[in-house]
């Protein structure tokens, strides 16, 4: 609590720490919504995807002693490929079929990826201590956990990487034009299946590093897949499904208020606040705070 | 030629009525014949399920919502009830009632916003007021918080056999009844196409509503009947999300949108519920089945083991319910 008044170094502390945050769920998130844009796909495994990640990152360090936050590159690439074969095995079948059957497929995915990872890594936390993982950075009053920084850089320095894919390659371009519209895409030349393959490899492989970045700055866990889908869910919606810039708000905006309220009030009424505020941002504003989803 | 049809099916209709009967007959006199206290408890469990797995069939499969946060009425259903008899003294069997009706009034309450939604919303949107309500649980002095409640366990192991299959019983003739009436093809028609239901003069809305608050019935009965069953209610039973992927899997695993659907699919779970959990003495091995039960399902058998009896195996081995059942869903098309 703070001793001085309510805008004192404890405050500015915690928005510095909530925007680090923010940068890490921007990652958790932006698969979704790329995916939710392009595909109308809503992959409720998000979650379980970022969950192993992390433990992939996790049995790295542990067998070879990497630092997990250098080993994103490597998640990021696997995921990338499980993502691409997953649409062209699994998720292509179900294009066509009623619209929610690839909201249940992927909630199958979900129950079984997060069981499997408990009954092979068990309940158990677990966390990573490296030589860079007490070591900070201060700024005048303000800490900066070198960790986090690091991890809050390479998010950003992804979300510019893909948005540089998207604008200025040939297959970006083609991504683009089938979010867009699809068949208008198709009957343009584009390989709209691969642009299928390509998104959902995209939303794999940033889950895995978004994975990847939290292993290295927070405890993990085989069950902690539906707390991650829930930050991923109210970052898109906040920011409007499919909206990437929205995405880049709603997940500071995520960050800055956990933070607060971790350091005012008590831990036990964060996940009620997201959950409600998730439920009426919805019900009120469904294309997100600035009316720009899908 | 028609003549001929209609007079197989008639006999199709009674060989399946003698057997529902004959079935009825046998579960309500097995307790008194000496059904040893295993399969008392094994068989509620089914009936359960089944009342479960139905009522999400008609939000589910007849209205094709996804609802991500079912278990809320069953919650809501656990805690009225339990709270009516702990705080207010009322009778028992006047306190489930509560419980459904409060189900049903919540129902209400969530559905007029919430169904406005688009079909992923929808979904994301139940699962979110699901877990709200469930973290509401945790927080207020009312539900016990963390701790929960503790009601007394009335109903007794026969009691609990017995509500529980007339909660089955109802919710699965109710369904039936669903998917012949004008509310059941209006819903139908909904689902296809909500624009052209609507032009069609079909109340998108008050359909929906109705249907949702039909869905919410039985859970809200059966939560109180499973409260006073276990006699202990706490937040993350309650409300588990756990229990919404069940009834999920169940309806899609025994086929979606037929009542026999969610009742293939909840013995079948139950059972191989029981033999995992029999042999590995863990619930993790049968949960990932679940997840990979519901991929398969989704992808390969689409119509769900129902869907499967019709296409490969020969008819008269199912007693005529097969041609029964095709018989009515050729003319429900």
């Amino acid at each position: 609590m703070g001793t001085g008044g309510f805008m004192d170094g404890l405050f500015y502390q915690a928005i510095l720490n909530g925007i680090l945050l923010g940068g890490i769920y921007i990652a958790i998130s932006i698969g979704l919504s790329f995916a939710f844009g392009v595909m109308h796909l809503i992959n409720i495994a998000q979650g379980d995807l970022v969950m192993l990640g992390a433990f992939m990152s996790y049995w790295i360090y542990a067998f070879v002693g990497i630092d997990p936050i250098f080993t994103f590159p490597l998640v990021l690439v696997v995921f990338f490929a499980i993502g691409y074969v997953t649409q062209k095995t699994l998720v292509a079948r179900v294009m066509g079929a009623p619209p929610l059957m690839n909201l249940v497929l992927f909630f199958g995915i979900s129950v079984a990826l997060s069981n499997g990872a408990q009954l092979s890594w068990g309940p158990f936390a677990r966390i990573t201590t490296t030589e860079l993982s007490g070591t900070s950075l201060s700024l005048g009053e303000l800490t900066i956990p070198v960790m986090r920084f690091l991890a809050f850089f390479f998010s950003f320095a992804m979300i510019l990487g893909l948005y540089v894919f998207l604008r200025r390659t040939r297959t970006g371009m083609a991504i683009v034009a089938t979010a867009q519209d699809r068949e208008a895409a198709r009957l343009m030349g584009v390989d709209v299946e691969k642009a299928f393959a390509i998104t959902l490899g995209i939303g794999f492989g940033t889950a895995g590093m978004a994975g990847s970045l939290i292993c290295s700055v927070l405890s993990i866990v085989p069950t902690m897949g539906g707390i991650y889908s829930l930050f991923a869910f109210f970052i898109t919606v906040l920011g409007g499904m499919g909206y990437l810039p929205g995405t880049l708000v709603g997940g500071l905006l995520l960050g800055i208020l956990q933070s607060l309220i971790i350091t005012y009030e008590s831990t036990s009424i964060v996940y009620l606040v997201l959950f409600l505020v998730l439920y009426l941002v919805l019900v009120f504003r469904p294309k997100g705070i600035f009316g720009k989803g899908m | 030629m028609r003549g001929k049809e209609d007079s197989t099916a008639k006999r199709l209709l009674s060989i399946s009525f003698v057997l529902v009967a004959a079935l009825t007959l046998v579960f309500l006199a097995a307790p008194f014949l000496g059904l040893p206290a295993y399969w008392m408890r094994f068989l509620t469990g089914i009936f359960m399920w089944v009342g479960l797995a139905g009522s999400w069939n008609v939000i589910g499969g007849y209205s094709g919502r996804v609802d991500f946060g079912h278990v809320v009425f069953f919650g809501a259903g656990m805690y009225i009830a339990t709270i009516s008899i702990l705080e207010y003294g009322i009778p028992w069997w006047i306190s489930l009632f509560l419980g459904g009706v409060g189900a049903v009034a919540l129902a209400f309450l969530v559905g007029l916003p919430t169904l406005r939604l688009a079909g992923a919303y929808f979904a994301i949107a139940t699962w979110a007021l699901a877990e709200a309500i469930k973290q509401l649980s945790l927080v207020l002095k009312v539900t016990g918080g963390t701790y929960g409640l503790v009601p007394p366990p009335i109903l007794g192991r026969e009691g609990s056999y017995y509500l529980m299959f007339l909660a089955m019983l109802a919710m699965t003739i109710s369904n039936y009844l669903i998917e012949r009436s004008k509310f059941g093809y209006g819903l139908k028609a909904l689902m296809e196409s909500e624009v052209a239901a609507e032009t069609l003069g079909v109340n998108t809305l008050r359909s929906k509503l109705l249907a949702f608050m039909v869905s919410a019935l039985f859970p809200g009965i059966i939560g109180g009947v499973y409260a006073l069953w276990i006699g202990y209610v706490y937040p993350y039973d309650a409300f588990s999300g756990l229990k919404t992927d069940q009834m999920v899997v169940m309806v899609f695993l025994g086929g979606v949108r037929s009542f026999l659907g969610p009742v293939i699919g909840a013995v079948f779970l139950q059972v191989v519920f029981e033999f995992l959990w029999t042999y590995f003495g863990s619930e993790v091995i049968y949960l990932i089945l679940l997840g990979v039960l519901i991929v398969i399902s989704v992808i390969f058998i689409p119509g769900g083991i129902l869907g499967l009896t019709r296409q490969r195996l020969p008819r008269a081995r199912f007693f005529g319910l097969e041609k029964f059942s095709e018989r009515f869903r050729r003319s429900a098309e």
